[in-house]
């Protein structure tokens, strides 16, 4: 069994000292010349989705949206929708006041960022399920003014199959 | 069938008189008046008429495999005479599509293609037939967005005039000038009618103009001629889309930043976002700077360019009264660096030219598109900061060197981008900064010219308090007469020239990015 005197211990600790000291300085050296290591404005980055708004910014007479029922249901079942190439289950969201601009509205379904969004008007909206999200029972929906409004799945009883593209 | 149903309506179709002090100015009637009037109707009455063409066919935006059949309407605005036929025998009229943003909200959906009267009418007194499709077939695409299906029902629309325009029984008959076509847009609308370009089967599309367009699809334009506006204030398309795609189209193409503008201000009347300028203001930009454009696009007039680089500025009633800030580029132009060669050497420009700096705090070349930095341009280029209570002496500066005696004199401008960085500590907040650009010849002449000469660079836009507008510093072109360096040093011989050189001397300190040093046209 290897053992370590308190002369080999003392000189282990003065070498992780001098190594740290040492890329303490470097460090320093870096960020004290003329070039940019550190800086946020340096790395680049992708671009982000819309910010979120705040509501108060926008028309007062822009609806507020309203959630009545939602429900898991085959694509097929849904007036309108096959025939825009949706298959599988998706989510059908009913209420009032749901509206969309060059954005929207954006529903989340267990915080998870729906792919497919059809609004097939201002009462109803139809999403995918995504695949991250099956079994989450809540979801919000969100107009482009910001205003949103949560909602709980009913009947959340067969998520088997992800909203999918025909 | 829809001939003859136009032909009918044509004979209801609301003829509008306009008023026309400029009709004075119209030589030998061409339809065209003389450039500082754009803003301004032109010298033709118009009439508009509903159009039904029944459904067409668009691909699925879930699967291109699949094919959606939508309703095709919409409204054409032309030149009219009193009879509701369009004016001048046989003369043919150049042919606008345009696509409108959407909004699809109830009571609005069916009706966003009425939206841009206040434009198409203008274009129509202009002499030009200016179609606006309706688009809310495809509005239920909350996402996917469907821009691609927006290009297609503009290339139906283009079909639908085709198809009147060589109709006999149609009052279009042999009026639509099918070689001169231009497509014009607004937010989802504006990626659209850049998507039915980039798309484009072959059709002469001379020019592509939007507003506030969205870029889900990010595409890169090239071939036509490209104008775009894009409001500081605009609370919808508010994540800076409008400038990454201005950024990738291919020149000649020109950019008009609009201090205070909204997104929905450049419709007729939907109210969705505030302005920080009056709705009227926006119409009247957005008047004055297409036709401006498309005149040059569709008659080749030279003599409008500098109103579309903002040399000089396009009078306008509210001219002065809202600050705008302009984007550039002309084809014809030597790059001299545009930040964009890998890997990434702040010593060397495009050109292979040394580059020095001096006493430069903080110098580097870096990816513009950083949105937590405020930046929102899809390009690269360079930042450079100064603190002269940091550094001393007071002297920095910034030198491109250019090949061996380069020759400047065929090209009259210096052009450059350049922006403040909006919140950081070397700019004052509100103030503009500036710089000294010195160009200095073989000779070892020297002529310099400060930016402050052509306005400065602007502190960004700072969005109303309590509003959620991402901060964006945005780059503004400048450029510069040779003939002022000229002015200043008439010694300076343009034709062997040695080096750029920008000195950090009119501010005690600064953080500006720059990008896209050109001799240009």
């Amino acid at each position: 069994m290897k053992t370590h005197t308190p002369m080999k211990m003392a000189g282990k600790v003065w070498m992780s000292v001098g190594l740290a000291l040492a890329a303490f300085l470097v460090l320093a050296l870096m960020l004290t010349t003329s070039t940019d290591a550190g800086d946020p404005e340096q790395g680049g980055e992708a671009l982000e989705v819309l910010t979120v708004r705040e509501p108060s910014e926008y028309s007062e007479a822009l609806p507020r949206p309203e959630i009545e029922r939602a429900v898991i249901q085959l694509a097929s079942e849904v007036d309108g929708v096959a025939e825009l190439g949706l298959e599988g289950e998706v989510l059908l969201i009913e209420g009032k006041g749901f509206y969309g601009t060059a954005v929207g509205p954006f529903v989340r379904i267990g915080g998870v960022e729906a792919e497919i969004v059809l609004l097939l008007s201002g009462s109803r909206i139809v999403t995918t399920i995504p695949s991250t999200a099956r079994g989450a029972t809540e979801f919000v929906v969100i107009n482009p003014d910001g205003r949103r409004v949560e909602g709980a799945i009913e009947s959340a009883t067969s998520q088997s199959g992800e909203g999918r593209r025909r | 069938m829809i001939a003859r149903s136009l032909r009918r309506l044509a004979l209801l179709a609301i003829v509008v008189p306009v008023f026309c002090p400029a009709l004075g100015a119209v030589p030998g009637g061409a339809g065209i008046l003389t450039p500082f009037r754009w803003h301004l109707p032109g010298p033709h009455a118009t009439a508009e008429v509903d159009f039904d063409n029944g459904r067409v066919d668009v691909t699925s935006p879930f699967n291109p495999g699949l094919t959606l059949s939508v309703g095709h309407k919409g409204v054409i605005h032309y030149p009219a005479e009193l009879d509701g036929d369009p004016p001048g025998a046989g003369q043919a009229f150049p042919l606008v599509i345009f696509a409108h943003g959407r909004y699809q909200v109830e009571p609005q959906i069916g009706r966003n293609h009425l939206q841009a009267s206040y434009l198409l009418r203008h274009l129509a007194s202009h002499g030009i037939i200016a179609a606006s499709v309706n688009l809310d077939v495809v509005g239920q695409f909350a996402s996917p967005a469907a821009i691609p299906q927006r290009g297609e029902l503009v290339h139906h629309t283009i079909d639908l005039m085709e198809a009147l325009a060589g109709d006999p029984d149609s009052i279009f008959f042999g009026r639509v000038d099918l070689e001169r076509i231009a497509l014009l847009g607004h937010s989802r609308g504006g990626e659209g009618v850049v998507a039915a370009a980039v798309n484009n089967p072959g059709r002469p599309i001379l020019a592509v103009a939007t507003i506030a367009p969205t870029d889900f699809e990010g595409y890169s334009l090239s071939g036509p001629l490209y104008y775009g506006l894009y409001g500081s204030q605009d609370g919808d398309v508010n994540n800076g889309w409008p400038i990454l795609l201005y950024d990738r189209v291919t020149p000649l193409k020109g950019f008009l930043f609009i201090y205070g503008a909204s997104h929905f201000h450049f419709t007729d009347s939907i109210a969705f976002d505030p302005a920080g300028i009056p709705r009227k203001a926006h119409h009247v930009i957005a008047r004055a700077l297409f036709m401006t454009f498309l005149h040059f696009a569709f008659e080749g007039d030279e003599k409008v360019l500098p109103f579309l680089a903002f040399d000089l500025p396009i009078p306008h009633p509210g001219r002065g009264l809202y600050p705008v800030y302009p984007l550039f580029e002309h084809p014809d132009r030597v790059v001299v660096d545009d930040f964009e060669d890998q890997p990434v050497d702040p010593n060397m420009n495009t050109l292979g030219g040394q580059v020095i700096s001096e006493d430069v705090l903080f110098l580097s070349e870096m990816a513009l598109n950083q949105p937590s930095n405020t930046l929102y341009h899809d390009t690269h280029g360079l930042r450079l900061v100064w603190d002269y209570a940091r550094t001393e002496p007071k002297g920095a500066l910034y030198e491109s060197f250019l090949p061996l005696g380069t020759d400047a004199s065929s090209h009259p401008y210096l052009s450059l981008r350049v922006c403040q960085r909006m919140d950081a500590s070397e700019n004052s907040e509100g103030e503009d900064q500036d710089l000294t650009v010195a160009l200095e010849d073989k000779g070892g002449r020297i002529a310099t010219v400060f930016l402050s000469e052509l306005g400065g660079v602007p502190y960004p836009f700072i969005p109303p308090r309590f509003s959620r507008i991402p901060r964006k510093s945005v780059l503004r072109t400048f450029r510069i007469p040779l003939r002022l360096f000229h002015a200043h040093e008439p010694d300076l011989d343009l034709t062997a020239l040695e080096s750029i050189r920008l000195q950090l001397d009119r501010t005690v300190s600064g953080r500006i990015f720059l990008d896209s040093i050109e001799f240009t046209r």
